[in-house]
């Protein structure tokens, strides 16, 4: 008899996770995004008729997160009773002292259906189906839990899927970290039939790690970054002891944007307000940009203008204007119409504005000087 | 700059009128109110200013009421260079036109146009002064204020400057682009330049925020070290928990050896006490063996003791009988000696009491001497001082006599060579009477006298004559006098007649003074330290004493004759006492030494009879106790117990020996000390153990509880905040940096530019002034261009002391001014005046028209007016009368 099972991958959830650009209700809404998207994991698992999801570290922000997002978290994964779901400590809430998953509340409000793997002893997820965990046990592990975890496997006649955490050495930013996790040696595993699939946690974009098919990132359900390339997905998993077949799913509801802006005319301003203007949902929006480029006094007060007006219905939106340059040469003044002392004063900023300390003061001061003006005609 | 022609079309009330101003000197455009007048000036600065695309309300409000026109405005004018004519019309089919003359014809339209005209206005003028200058026409700076009073045209003239270089269209009130900078600037600053409290609220709000941040990341920290040291404690006590139970199973294997070893301790402690034993049973028959002996020996030293003794006893004996002899013999020369020092010491008293008495008896004689010595001395004493009594002549007397006698000779000499002499001889016999005394003088006899005074001279019963001598020769008879009356005086209190005697009783009292000196010197010489009392006693003492000791000294042996005979029998005497002492002396000696040799002897013959005593009582005693001993126990059955004894001693002591030997090898001390180290290490170990999970305890209990308070959240949020806090901060801060810096730069050239006009403006004001008040005129203008104060003939006053005419007057001034230096190139620029001097008295119009005249000539002046009359001083000015 061949075993299969379907699952749903997912990790990173890091719930409770705050962002400190977030002004107002913003970040009410980036914390409830998080809560919501457990509830389409459920949903989309019980469509696709996962047997149980597996959410591969990080569940939560920190150990140290409000009990009352861990109760709303629980509450959600509580709506489809019978998905389990198997959670897994990751670096943000190791299995240490002070771990969640042994706080009271967490202990009080857990619904059947929540699974912590908090042991290395195999876990029997379905009929011949384990689960191989390695959860943190601190925030700074001085071993490959992974491998680890996977020492001493014999044969088997069923499917083992592990469920780690931890950046993989070919993609870890420090190739000397001893929590790294050997991508070969797991792959060794896999070849050799003791292991079927890796359940991997930490890169927050879907990422496939090496070339089996069989070790995953699911990445982050809601991104949490703009470094992320890939986030806002959950895998679909359906797998054999010899065959795997991994389809990504996006769940996410927000969404992170960076992008740089060069000025050189109106038409440029007006590229900016028409990107801006197409930003859907702008509620749910992160944007980051910047600006570089010169700039009459003009273009700078409609650019400071147009900004202003899509800021407010933006989760956020952020602007570098450190390349942007406000010009203050004879046209531009010529074209504030003022004169006398005036014209004077202004050529002495505009002057100012072009190199030194002061610079970025004294464009400020024009710009000011553009408004004071403009105020009145 | 000079307006040519001004053409208005649809502009308010007026259709299409055209007024020309004449090429020189100043224009009065007479009308009745309403009649549009002030059109040209507001329409002038439109067309200048707005452009023709404006749909500003100032454009609105020139188009005309009833009619569905737009405003058309047409002017012709010359600049520097430029002749042009320029129109524009506004709101609908908006047009600008111009047309340039010269230097170039040149025609231009739309913005271009207006732009051209602006560029040749700066060019040839102060275009922002001149600017200035309508604003405060239009604004109704110039006009009279509520209460009647002119205001000052100056200060307007500094707002109208302000409001000028801000491109801004006339008629905005106060509100322009210099006070709206200021009013920026104050959003962020205090007057004073200090930062306002809104600032610095959010920035202590940001430090708030950081502080928080802080605190919730040291609470962080606290909690991550805590769950670290947790994972310590497990790790630690896994290593506590081995180190126990090795130190456990080490305490089982030792406690057994310390058994064993314990029991081999007790086997030889047995052994121990056998063979302690066995030797002190042998050491007490040794001992007894030893006392046995030592008591024969005492008794054989106690015969020999005896025994020598009693040769003691018998060596002795005869120098003990010697001793005695000797004694006796010493004590019979002893009292012989006694005896002759006795009669040599009688012998000697006599002798020295003889001697005694000579020297007293040679004392008396002497003392004798002295006394009658004495009793002359006293009287000899009592003479001289007796002579002394009764001689006063001194030697100082004697001086002082000698000295009036002197006087007296002296006196006597002047007088004789000063006074007449009279000399003469008698030729017969002759009685002649001499101041009454009758002499005779013999024939041939010489007459000769000294008159000193006056001297009568007669010859009975022949002449009377008197002789009297000068008034210098009374003079010194006087002085004859006084001298011979004080020489009298002192010979009188000598008691003297003369010198002579008063020299001789001096050397008496000298002589009666030595002879009393002579007699105390005697005296205290034969008295020396005694009275006379005293030496009268005694004498009389030594004589008694001497007189007793010969009454009653025995005859034999006769007193010696004399002193020195006595002497030197009391000396041999002495001597011969002193050897009958030294004699004595050793008598003595040799007694005592040898009464101490026989008691000596004496008392060793006693001590050693009693020792033989002794000696033999103990002799006899240590015979009886070694008698009695050896009939309890022979010397022999002694010997056999000690050999047995020893015997069981050496036994008891091989078997100990062996038993030690086997404890030995068990090392029972290191045992015990292993043993008891091994129950130490275990108990530590265990405390160790209690006390780690008692911290894992405590710890796992807080992190419990602080895990509820849900950190990491409330972190989050604080660190949301403090960035909201600083992003708004520093968009304060940049937009107060920003307004200071636009402040800073704007103020800097508006007093520049002020600084600038300051110099001319008063210049020019004065010199208009003086047409008026004549040549005391002065004013100074304030910084911001206002005059201030006025000084005429000498007066300084403030301006708002000065009556509204004076004020009036001086504003108008300033603004015929500020239009002559509006052109740099000269030809000023046009000037509107709008129905002014409405205050000044008929003598000061007269004179501000020859100011307006004056500055008439150095530019274009315009005066609207409706009462023609206050403006006929003003000479040649061409009259426009507006259509009524």
């Amino acid at each position: 008899m061949s075993v299969m099972v379907r699952f749903l991958h997912t990790a990173d959830w890091q719930i409770g996770m705050t962002r400190y650009y977030l002004e107002g209700e913003a970040q009410s809404r980036f914390s409830q995004a998080r809560i919501d998207v457990i509830r389409r994991i459920g949903s989309l698992a019980a469509e696709e008729r996962c047997r149980f999801v597996l959410v591969c570290g990080d569940v939560f922000e920190s150990n140290q997160v409000e009990r009352d997002i861990v109760i709303r978290a629980l509450e959600a994964m509580a709506e489809t009773p019978q998905i389990p779901f198997y959670l897994l400590p990751g670096n943000h809430d190791p299995l240490d002292a002070s771990t969640v998953y042994r706080s009271p509340t967490f202990n009080d409000k857990r619904p059947p259906n929540v699974v912590v793997l908090n042991g290395l002893a195999p876990v029997e997820a379905a009929p011949g189906v384990e689960l191989i965990a390695a959860p943190w046990p601190s925030k700074d592990p001085r071993a490959d839990l992974t491998n680890r975890a996977c020492d001493g496997l014999g044969a088997t006649d069923g499917i083992r899927i592990v469920v780690g955490h931890g950046q993989v050495d070919r993609f870890a930013h420090s190739h000397h970290h001893p929590a790294r996790v050997e991508l070969e040696v797991l792959e060794g595993k896999l070849e050799a039939g003791l292991i079927h699939y890796v359940a991997l946690g930490d890169r927050h974009s879907k990422t496939e790690a090496g070339s089996t098919g069989r070790v995953w990132y699911s990445g982050a359900p809601e991104p949490t970054n703009f470094r992320e390339t890939d986030p806002g997905h959950v895998l679909v998993v359906s797998l054999g002891r010899d065959w795997v077949d991994v389809e990504g799913r996006l769940v996410a509801a927000w969404r992170f944007l960076s992008r740089e802006w060069e000025v050189v005319d109106d038409s440029d301003l007006d590229s900016i307000d028409e990107w801006l203007s197409g930003m859907r949902p702008k509620e749910r929006t992160v944007i980051r940009t910047s600006v570089a480029g010169r700039v009459t006094l003009q273009q700078r007060a409609r650019l400071s203008d147009l900004i202003a007006d899509h800021r407010d219905p933006m989760a956020f939106l952020g602007v570098d204007y450190q390349a942007l340059v406000t010009s203050a040469d004879a046209a531009d003044i010529e074209a504030l119409g003022v004169s006398g002392f005036a014209r004077k004063a202004v050529q002495d900023l505009g002057e100012l504005a072009d190199e030194g300390d002061n610079a970025q003061v004294a464009r400020d001061a024009l710009v000011l000087l553009q408004r004071l003006i403009g105020e009145n005609r | 700059m000079r307006i040519h022609r001004v053409r208005l079309r649809n502009y308010r009330g007026v259709v299409d009128d055209t007024v020309e101003f004449p090429a020189q000197g100043v224009t009065i455009i007479e009308g009745a109110n309403e009649r549009g007048k002030t059109s040209i000036p507001e329409a002038v600065d439109l067309i200048l200013e707005t452009l023709d695309s404006s749909r500003a309300k100032r454009i609105r409000d020139v188009k005309p009421v009833h009619r569905d026109e737009v405003p058309d405005v047409e002017i012709e004018l010359s600049t520097g260079p430029y002749r042009l004519t320029f129109r524009k019309r506004w709101l609908r089919r908006p047009c600008s036109t111009l047309e340039i003359a010269a230097p170039l014809p040149e025609q231009v339209t739309g913005r271009q146009a207006h732009d051209r005209v602006r560029e040749i206005l700066d060019e040839t003028l102060d275009h922002q002064l001149w600017r200035a200058l309508r604003i405060e026409q239009l604004s109704g700076g110039h006009r009279v204020s509520e209460m009647g009073v002119p205001a000052l045209k100056v200060r307007s003239l500094v707002d109208a400057l302000d409001v000028a270089v801000g491109g801004e269209e006339t008629g905005q009130g106060e509100d322009n682009l210099w006070r709206r900078i200021c009013e920026e600037r104050q959003r962020y600053w205090t007057a004073t330049g200090r930062v306002k409290r809104e600032r610095n609220d959010l920035r202590r709000k940001v430090e708030d925020a950081t502080e928080k941040v802080d605190d919730l990341k040291r609470q962080l920290q606290a909690i991550e070290r805590d769950a670290a040291r947790v994972a310590e404690l497990r790790s630690e006590g896994a290593r506590l928990s081995a180190i126990r139970r090795e130190c456990d199973q080490r305490v089982t294997e030792l406690e057994i050896r310390d058994t064993e070893a314990q029991r081999l301790r007790a086997e030889v402690d047995l052994l121990d006490s056998v063979h302690r034993e066995a030797r002190a049973d042998r050491d007490r028959i040794v001992s007894e063996q030893g006392r046995r002996g030592e008591r024969v020996a005492a008794r054989d030293d106690l015969r020999s003791r005896v025994v020598e003794l009693e040769a003691e006893a018998r060596r002795t004996a005869p120098v003990i009988e010697a001793a005695i002899a000797h004694n006796e013999e010493a004590q019979t020369a002893l009292a012989e000696a006694q005896n002759a020092l006795r009669t040599a010491e009688e012998a000697h008293g006599a002798a020295r009491r003889d001697h005694e008495h000579h020297r007293s008896l040679i004392d008396y004689e002497q003392l004798r001497e002295r006394w009658q010595r004495t009793i002359a001395a006293q009287q000899q004493l009592r003479d001289a001082e007796s002579a002394l009594q009764s001689a006063r002549v001194d030697q100082d007397l004697v001086d002082r006599i000698e000295e009036a006698h002197l006087g007296v000779v002296r006196a006597e000499a002047a007088v004789h060579s000063a006074g007449v002499r009279l000399e003469g001889r008698a030729l017969s016999e002759l009685t002649l009477r001499m101041d009454g005394v009758a002499r005779r003088f013999a024939p041939g006899e010489e007459i000769s006298t000294t008159v000193a005074r006056e001297m009568a001279l007669s010859v009975p019963g022949v002449a009377r004559l008197v002789v009297r001598a000068g008034s210098e020769s009374r003079n010194l008879v006087t002085e004859l006098h006084r001298a011979t009356e004080e020489y009298r005086s002192l010979c009188g209190a000598a008691g003297v007649s003369d010198l002579s005697e008063a020299r001789r009783a001096a050397a008496d009292r000298e002589e009666a003074e030595r002879r009393r000196r002579e007699a105390i010197a005697a005296i205290k010489r034969d008295l020396r330290d005694l009275t006379p009392e005293v030496m009268q006693v005694k004498i009389e003492d030594i004589r008694h004493r001497t007189d007793c000791y010969a009454a009653e000294r025995p005859s034999d042996p006769p007193l010696p004759a004399t002193y020195e005979e006595a002497k030197q029998i009391a000396t041999e005497l002495r001597d011969a006492l002193a050897e009958h002492r030294a004699r004595y002396s050793r008598r003595q000696t040799d007694a005592e030494s040898a009464a101490g040799t026989r008691k000596k002897q004496e008392v060793r013959q006693a001590v050693l009879g009693e020792q033989i005593k002794n000696a033999r009582n103990a002799l006899a005693e240590a015979d009886r106790q070694l008698a009695l001993a050896r009939e309890e126990r022979s010397d022999s059955e002694l010997g056999e117990e000690l050999r047995s004894a020893q015997a069981k001693v050496d036994d008891a002591s091989e078997a100990l020996l062996r038993a030690e030997k086997r404890l030995g090898a068990a090392d029972p001390d290191s045992v015990k000390i292993l043993l008891d180290n091994a129950r130490s290490s275990s108990r530590r170990a265990e405390q160790e153990l209690q006390r780690n999970q008692e911290e894992e305890r405590e710890l796992r209990a807080k992190l419990k509880l602080r895990g509820e308070e849900g950190l990491h959240t409330r972190l989050g949020e604080a660190e949301r905040r403090l960035r909201g806090r600083q992003r708004a901060h520093q968009r304060l801060e940049g937009r107060a940096d920003a307004a200071e810096l636009l402040y800073t730069a704007f103020a800097a050239r508006r007093q520049e530019s002020q600084q600038r006009y300051h110099a001319p403006l008063t210049e020019r004001i004065e010199e208009l002034g003086r047409i008026v008040h004549g040549p005391d005129f002065s004013v100074e203008l304030g910084d911001d261009l206002e005059v201030v104060r006025r000084t005429l003939d000498g007066v300084t006053l403030d301006v708002d002391h000065l009556s509204a005419g004076a004020r009036e007057q001086l504003g108008l001034l300033s603004r015929l001014a500020c239009a002559v230096i509006v052109s740099p190139h000269g030809g000023g620029a046009p000037v509107i005046i709008d129905d002014a001097l409405g205050w000044s008295d008929p003598d000061r119009l007269s004179r501000m028209g020859a100011a307006i005249a004056a500055a008439g000539r150095q530019c274009q002046i315009i005066i609207l007016t409706c009462t023609p009359g206050r403006y006929a001083h003003v000479g040649d000015a061409r009259v426009i009368r507006m259509p009524a």
